[in-house]
């Protein structure tokens, strides 16, 4: 692992087992976060990013939850292998996270101070004292936007994008040296989702935090990210640099069918172009490519046989066809 | 010198924040009079001795059975010639103590038993239904009568019995909140920030799950207090001469056509003190609950 690499998540398979069946969430996903970058995984709901960031966090549901193969090593250490104590401290302190519903992501009996504060008391390794912290809670809340006046209301006091921006705070007070944001403006309007995304992305530049954005929204992708994986039924099919992926000349069918079902200002297309058909069954392992279902190009090769990763300067693809086939992209 | 402007920042906040719970608390009138009684049961509770002597309600007096309310013994006397204003007066305290104690230790085991199975779920979740399962099989007052006839019969033994008799009803209604919270976003969110499992539970998990267990709690207040009553009845609770408003309840039953003042008297205590432990509960959930702040 070399300096720059703060995450480098190899082979992880994750899946969940019930009694009744075993569903495989998230298939061989490797990538890797360079320090003070943003990785985005884009993909469809059901994908298996989330899984992916709660299998970072060792967050998983212990009873149904597996993880069957992989490492995940931050900073040169496997998460995987850390015991429960030590997780404790790096969950908070160097990793955190930012979660998709600000409204039922805040307990709704602590004012947002003491909440805020609470991580700083967790890992209060500075020994800072009660009114330092009081003072550290109040700098994050200008910080955020919040006025400090607000810092003894409790969460429900607050607008959505304000309790946002608390949990912003919470997640940085730490001054962690990665942040995983779940769907971080899924569930805020237009106007505000702009607002808070800028300001994530300010805070993570000006504190040269690393960041792994999950989001099904190729608009923040191209907003935030360095680094794309796209990912499909727990897989990852593309991954590269963001101009690989926005304006690369191979790509996975998958990935143009992103592109094609959002409109686009420069392009005459009279209607979008949706992919056709439903992600696979996570609980039916697969042959073949898992997107020949609904690939117009599939062939029998693509239904029975697995496809290798095709490379090209660090721009990944997992497809039989990659490089070969070159597409009217973007049609 | 900062240091101590500071601290009286944060107690005036504090006081402050007694304040507003306070504010309303009173809101509420009902609970307010909830408060009003209660306030005046204490006040017979610490101020038994100075209102009538102790001596006063086992001092027997054959010339004077069973005579009805009058001015000379406000609530009349008993079979025996016993001032019964004396012994409401000092029943009053046992009542009280065995209803509050067990209610509270009740409230104690249930939490920590309730939430453990509901947070951490699978093996633990297991033991501790089943076992709480084989406790509510049996009838809870003869559990208690179990109990207390291995035991023995005092205060503390009575006391022990009949926790050991609430606490199943607790763990399992704890149990069933503690599920629906620990299912939150924030309680995940919590885990992220690399909170234990310990902090999780007290102040995450319970603080969240406090309405149905305030009411529940002061509910088992009155339902300790009636219990006990029913135990005394049997004659497994407070031994005599000692008055305990359930069995003066129990002696009553005897005369209740000849001397119905007997009954009455202890029953109207028992009923008032049941209603203001349940109105001051209601008041206590609303007043507590920030959502409901304005």
């Amino acid at each position: 692992m070399s300096d720059n690499e703060i995450l480098k998540v190899k082979d992880l398979s994750i899946l969940y087992k019930t009694d009744l069946e075993t569903v495989y969430a998230v298939n061989h996903v490797s990538f890797t976060l360079n320090k003070g970058q943003t990785l985005g995984l884009v993909g469809e709901t059901g994908a298996g990013k989330t899984t992916t960031a709660l299998g970072i966090m060792s967050l998983l549901p212990k009873r149904t939850a597996r993880v069957t193969s992989g490492e995940i090593l931050f900073e040169g250490q496997d998460l995987l292998k850390m015991s429960e104590k030590e997780l404790l401290g790096i969950r908070g302190q160097k990793i955190s996270m930012i979660f998709q519903d600000p409204m039922t992501a805040l307990n709704p009996v602590l004012t947002v101070g003491d909440q805020i504060g609470e991580t700083v008391r967790l890992h209060n390794t500075k020994n800072l004292s009660r009114e330092e912290i009081e003072k550290k809670v109040e700098d994050t809340l200008e910080l955020v936007g919040i006025p400090k006046e607000r810092k003894n209301e409790y969460p429900y006091q607050f607008s959505g994008g304000m309790r946002q921006r608390v949990v912003i705070a919470m997640a940085l007070i730490c001054d962690p040296r990665m942040l995983i944001a779940d769907e971080p403006t899924t569930a805020l309007d237009v106007t505000i989702q702009a607002q808070v995304l800028s300001m994530i992305c300010d805070l993570q530049r000006k504190y040269g935090t690393s960041m792994i954005m999950i989001t099904h929204d190729l608009g923040v992708v191209a907003e935030t990210c360095d680094t794309v994986g796209v990912v499909y039924a727990g897989e990852i099919v593309e991954y590269g640099q963001l101009a690989d992926i926005f304006a690369g000349e191979d790509h996975h069918p998958y990935t143009e069918g992103l592109f094609g079902s959002i409109p686009n200002l420069k392009t005459k297309a009279r209607r979008l172009q949706p992919i056709e058909g439903l992600m696979p069954d996570p609980t039916v392992p697969v042959e073949g490519c898992r997107f020949a279902p609904r690939c117009k190009y599939a062939t029998d090769q693509c239904r029975s046989k697995k496809p290798p990763l095709w490379e090209k300067d660090g721009h990944q693809i997992r497809c039989h066809f990659a490089g070969i086939r070159k597409e009217a992209k973007h049609e | 010198m900062n240091k101590s402007v500071q601290k009286t920042n944060r107690k005036s906040r504090r006081m402050a924040s007694v304040k507003e719970f306070w504010r309303r608390f009173i809101k509420n009138k009902t609970a307010l009079a909830g408060f009003v009684i209660l306030c005046f049961i204490l006040f017979i509770v610490i101020f038994a001795d100075v209102i009538v002597p102790y001596s006063k309600c086992i001092e027997q007096a054959g010339s004077e059975r069973l005579q009805g309310p009058g001015p000379a013994h406000w609530f009349g006397t008993d079979e025996y010639g016993r001032d019964l204003f004396a012994r409401v007066i000092h029943g009053s305290r046992y009542s009280l103590i065995i209803g509050v104690s067990t209610s509270l230790m009740a409230l104690f085991f249930g939490a920590i038993l309730g939430a453990s199975a509901g947070y951490f779920g699978g093996m633990v979740d297991n033991i501790i239904m089943r076992i709480t399962d084989v406790f509510m099989c049996v009838p809870p007052i003869l559990l208690s009568l179990a109990v207390v006839a291995a035991l023995g019969t005092n205060l503390r033994n009575l006391i022990i019995a009949m926790t050991i008799s609430c606490v199943p009803g607790n763990v399992r209604l704890i149990r069933s909140v503690v599920l629906t919270v620990a299912d939150q976003d924030y309680v995940e969110a919590a885990r992220s920030y690399g909170t234990g499992n310990g902090r999780i539970i007290f102040r995450y998990v319970l603080p969240n799950a406090m309405g149905p267990i305030i009411v529940n709690t002061t509910m088992c207040i009155s339902d300790m207090i009636l219990s006990a009553a029913g135990l005394s009845f049997i004659g497994m609770g407070i031994q005599p001469p000692a008055p305990e408003w359930g069995s003066l309840l129990s002696n009553a039953e005897t005369y209740l056509f000849s001397a119905p003042y007997l009954l009455v008297f202890p029953g109207i205590f028992i009923i008032l003190t049941s209603l203001a432990f349940n109105l001051v509960g209601d008041g206590l959930t609303d007043a507590l609950d920030p959502k409901l702040k304005d």
